[in-house]
């Protein structure tokens, strides 16, 4: 094996050569071997006068095993050719890799990568230094897992000592050159140290979150402006596809600067925590930032998360409560304490909804019947998904540790415990119910044309769906609606919701506190309508599901309070992982007016709101002249995206959601 | 003229959501029903106390269904679908069958409890915006019974009321509520009784009296002037307008807001198969603006909207 390690080397692959040095260790051992030569070998980014040093991509190495955040390391099989393939063989016989056990085809029921984010105890390293991580690390006591965390932070040395001999060979700046001989193993004791660290440490763990931010910068606040070093600091986050950072709801003078930062960035995706009253100059700073192309900040209701984590684990303090951020598109979690599976995996419920439809309807004689049949269908299926992922966690705990994680996430070192083997403070899987409104609506209609006015049979009804009939489809959009603030309407889909939600109750994780449910689409709305044949919400075959719980597009168009006032009355609690609502606003509404919705939306109930002031005019020209509108940016799914980078089919669906005009 | 049955009112329709009614977030309640018959108005169809079937041409495909539902009111011929609107009791069946969205009853009777859960639902975006909820029409008072319910519940529930009225009813009725409303959006057609009549039915007597009355009695008046080519959108009858208002005596603030002219309501005349008028062009910015600085210099307190 010594042999094969060498070769490994030679050819480039640091990583792998790392792995397969020490065959008799453990995997975590091997693995902090494997992040160690890696470090030791890759190639530094350029300096190009920034002020925070590493910058733009992380990995620049072409390597067939390579490191990354969330499943330890991937196998480039893209280009695998490209590859010695006698090397690359012996990797693929000797590296396990991150897999869910029981593959479910991508397209089906169920869907999911069992994905992690997270964000890292910036705050912690930052303001201890990792050198006092180095003496608990001794105390611990299994030797791999201590010789392996050990080596973690061995690699970040290895890594800074060369960041810094490079800076010096091209004389970059002194001041630059003299954080990074403090941070991050002494404590910062500036705001500018502290930056410097915080980029740092983003980059030893390959650029994911940053997590509750303000709260923890204001440690160091003193006066100084630092929007161009959090500007840079963005700028990386954007060239790694990186994705959240929160501020709110207390305000800190560092949080104007962090939200200014933002303006016209794609990434980070900005979360403004909002308890309450929000300072004027916060107010028209956010709205300027949305009205101007930025679709930053989103809006968090902080006191109903914070009650909502607290029903859902009552045993987390407040103190952790406090580091509460969304890491991922949105998904909840603590700032640098948890290991949060987001997303672990996702029910389609539209494609459930489908199957069961063709199958039963023609069967049940009351609506009652087909409803309770449903759910008990997508139980079925949610509980699939719960022990598929389950499965994925023994395999990942046993084969997949991550001790960069492990360092750097609380309390996996006073644990004794990989991340991935659930070292971390709190652990919970996310998982996502996908197609819920296109179900909702499709329940609505089915209930009131087939069982309540008795308009046609089930069979007949079937068969003017699936031909996608002209005159079928124009009585379907007339049903009633979910989004139009009517009761009726409304409580079928809190029930639905309710039970959908619910399969995550008491159920339990391989490791860790359990499931929470969500309802954040990312962009695969578009892709997991594919094979979705045609629902009765008037949704033809193959085209998106709903991208969040806002209504269906067009359903919606009795007014924005109305549209909210669906949302807020359903029990979005449930969804704790959170339940994405993306609204297209006119530019003509004043911040005052923004402000309105928002508040009145979250004294109502509502969790999170992401808000996109772009014309219909401007989105359409987008697709047209993408060159014109190359920083034109939109919220989607549950992240912000530049609108010319989606597909045309993911443009279509943002364009057609409707505009509430004042 | 008050509404029949005691616990229902004929309501044309219930808007959430404005933010053109008066301050903040408002939820309209448009009052099926008016005593005057501007040849102008903006909702025809509120005009009668009764429903009326209305069926908006430019969106009908010709489906068929509404003959299927209701062979008395509708026919099919080459042209299209025909009506026959005195068959029609306004029970509103064909509505949800209608296919292209074309078909629409005029208002319905709803009880108070129903307006009341309606007005209820934005309550919390009255709170953070200053709104509440207008009552509108057709003419609102001229159902004063279930307004008067309203307006008190809303008072005893802390929600923001007002009025859009043109005051043409019995005095009485604008002393029964009052004290329940925070404002009052009132307007003012023209000044000469005739015109007045030869245009919206009624003289303007008993409008401008209890406009001078309820200037005694109220602190928050909007008066609205609607610009209607050469009907009163003379400088003589403008200036006579605004000088009526700033002559008011008593302890309201005064407002005057002139709005431009529109046709937007043309869809909604054939509708109800009644002929439009199209009384002219809407002003240019050029005339709206000569007209702001020439008004201004009577009365302060005006905006050309
Ligand atoms: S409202 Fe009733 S009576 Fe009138 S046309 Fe429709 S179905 Fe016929
Ligand atoms: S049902 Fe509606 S769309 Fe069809 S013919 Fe009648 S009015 Fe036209």
């Amino acid at each position: 094996m010594e042999n094969i390690s060498k070769r490994l080397l030679e050819a480039g692959e640091f990583y792998a050569s790392g792995y397969t040095e020490d065959c008799d260790r453990s995997r975590f051992y091997r693995t902090a071997k494997a992040m160690l030569r890696y470090r030791e070998h890759c190639s530094l980014p350029k300096y190009n006068g920034e002020l925070l040093y590493p910058n733009g991509k992380c990995i620049i190495d072409k390597m067939f095993v390579y490191p990354e955040y969330a499943f330890t390391h991937h196998f480039d099989y893209e280009s695998y050719d490209e590859y010695d393939r006698e090397l690359a063989e012996c990797c693929q016989n000797n590296i396990p890799m991150w897999h869910t056990v029981r593959e479910e085809p991508q397209n089906g029921p169920i869907y999911g990568g069992v994905y992690t984010h997270a964000s890292v105890n910036y705050f912690r390293i930052m303001n201890e230094g990792l050198d006092s991580y180095r003496e608990r690390i001794l105390k611990c006591e299994d030797k791999d897992f201590r010789e392996g965390c050990l080596l973690v932070l061995e690699g970040i040395e290895i890594y800074r000592r060369r960041c810094i001999e490079y800076l010096r060979s091209v004389s970059a700046d002194e001041k630059l050159i003299a954080s990074l001989e403090k941070i991050p193993f002494k404590k910062a004791d500036t705001l500018y140290e502290a930056l410097i660290g915080w980029n740092f440490i983003y980059y030893i763990d390959l650029c994911d979150n940053i997590g509750s931010f303000d709260r923890e910068l204001d440690h160091w606040y003193n006066g100084e402006d630092v929007v161009d070093v959090l500007r840079n600091f963005y700028r990386n986050v954007d060239a790694n596809d990186g994705w959240s950072l929160r501020v709110g709801p207390e305000i800190y003078p560092i949080t104007y600067q962090i939200l200014e930062a933002s303006r016209g960035i794609r990434r980070p995706s900005v979360e403004l925590c909002i308890d309450g009253d929000v300072p004027e100059d916060i107010r028209l700073l956010s709205s300027d930032l949305i009205k101007s192309g930025s679709s930053n900040p989103c809006f968090y209701n902080y006191p109903i998360y914070q009650k909502a984590l607290h029903e859902r684990f009552p045993k987390i303090p407040q103190c952790d409560l406090d580091k509460f951020a969304g890491g991922g598109c949105t998904e909840t979690m603590l700032t640098g304490i948890s290991r949060v599976g987001s997303i672990d995996g996702s029910v389609n419920t539209a494609y459930v909804f489908c199957e069961y439809m063709n199958e039963c309807l023609a069967q049940k004689d009351t609506f009652e019947d087909f409803y309770e049949g449903l759910i008990e269908r997508i139980t079925k299926y949610a509980n699939m998904l719960f022990e598929t992922i389950n499965d994925s966690y023994k395999y990942a705990s046993e084969y997949m540790p991550n001790p960069v994680r492990t360092v750097l996430i609380d309390d996996c070192i006073d644990n004794g415990k990989d991340y991935n083997a659930g070292g971390a403070r709190w652990n919970w899987s996310t998982v996502n119910f996908s197609g819920t409104v296109n179900v909702i609506e499709s329940l609505l209609a089915i209930r009131e044309i087939i069982y309540e006015k008795k308009e046609m049979t089930a069979k007949e009804f079937l068969e003017r769906l699936n031909a996608e009939e002209e005159f079928f489809y124009k009585r379907l959009k007339k049903c009633l609606h979910y989004g139009v603030n009517d009761k009726c309407a409304d409580s079928l889909a809190t029930d639905f919701l309710k039970r959908v939600y619910s399969t995550t109750d008491g159920k339990k994780s391989y490791f860790g506190d359990g499931f929470v449910s969500s309802s954040i689409q990312f962009i695969t709305y578009v892709r997991r309508g594919e094979n979705v044949g045609p629902t009765p919400d008037g949704r033809k075959k193959g085209e998106p599901l709903c991208d969040s719980l806002a209504p269906i597009f067009g359903n919606d168009t009795k007014s924005v309070t109305s549209t909210l006032g669906s949302v807020s009355s359903l029990d979005l609690k449930l969804a704790l992982g959170t339940p994405v609502v993306n609204l297209r606003l006119s530019k003509k509404y004043s911040d005052e007016m923004l402000f309105t919705l928002i508040r009145g939306f979250f004294e109502n109930g509502g969790m999170m709101l992401q808000i996109n002031c772009i014309s219909r005019e401007e989105l359409e020209d987008a697709m047209v002249n993408p060159d014109k509108h190359r920083n034109l940016l939109v919220r989607t799914g549950g992240y912000t995206e530049y609108f010319v980078n989606l597909s045309p089919k993911e443009q279509r669906t943002i364009i057609a959601r409707t505009e509430y005009d004042e | 003229m008050t509404n029949k049955m005691s616990d229902t009112a004929n309501i044309s329709k219930i808007t959430h959501g404005s933010t053109e009614d008066g301050r903040g977030i408002r939820t309209v309640v448009f009052f099926g029903g008016c005593g005057l018959g501007c040849r102008w108005c903006h909702n025809p169809e509120c005009i009668p106390p009764e429903p009326i079937l209305m069926h908006f041409e430019n969106k009908c495909i010709s489906c068929g269904q509404c003959v299927k539902i209701c062979r008395e009111v509708f026919g099919m011929t080459a042209e299209g679908i025909v009506i026959d609107r005195t068959k029609c009791d306004g029970c509103g069946k064909c509505i949800s069958h209608c296919l292209g969205d074309a078909l629409a009853i005029s208002q319905c009777k709803m009880t108070f409890e129903k307006i009341f859960e309606e007005i209820e639902k934005d309550k919390s975006y009255y709170k953070y915006s200053g709104g509440g909820v207008t009552f509108s029409g057709g003419e609102c008072l001229m159902q004063p019974k279930m307004l008067k319910s309203l307006l008190k519940k809303c008072a005893t529930e802390g929600i923001n009321t007002c009025i859009e009225s043109c005051f043409d009813v019995p005095y009485e009725v604008i002393e029964g509520i009052y004290q329940y409303v925070n404002s009052f959006f009132i307007d003012i057609k023209h000044m000469d009784p005739d015109i007045h009549r030869y245009y919206t039915g009624r003289g303007n007597g008993r409008i401008l009296s209890n406009i001078r009355k309820i200037f005694q009695n109220h602190g928050d008046i909007t008066f609205r002037i609607p610009l209607i080519p050469g009907v009163n959108d003379s400088m003589e009858n403008l200036e006579k307008s605004v000088d009526f208002v700033a002559s008011l005596k008593g302890k309201s603030e005064k407002r005057i807001e002139v709005l431009k002219y529109n046709d937007l309501a043309a869809p909604k005349y054939r509708s109800i198969g009644r002929n439009f008028v199209n009384f002219g062009k809407p002003q240019s910015d050029d005339e709206l603006s000569h007209l702001k600085t020439h008004l201004n210099s009577l009365y302060e307190n005006v905006k050309v909207i």
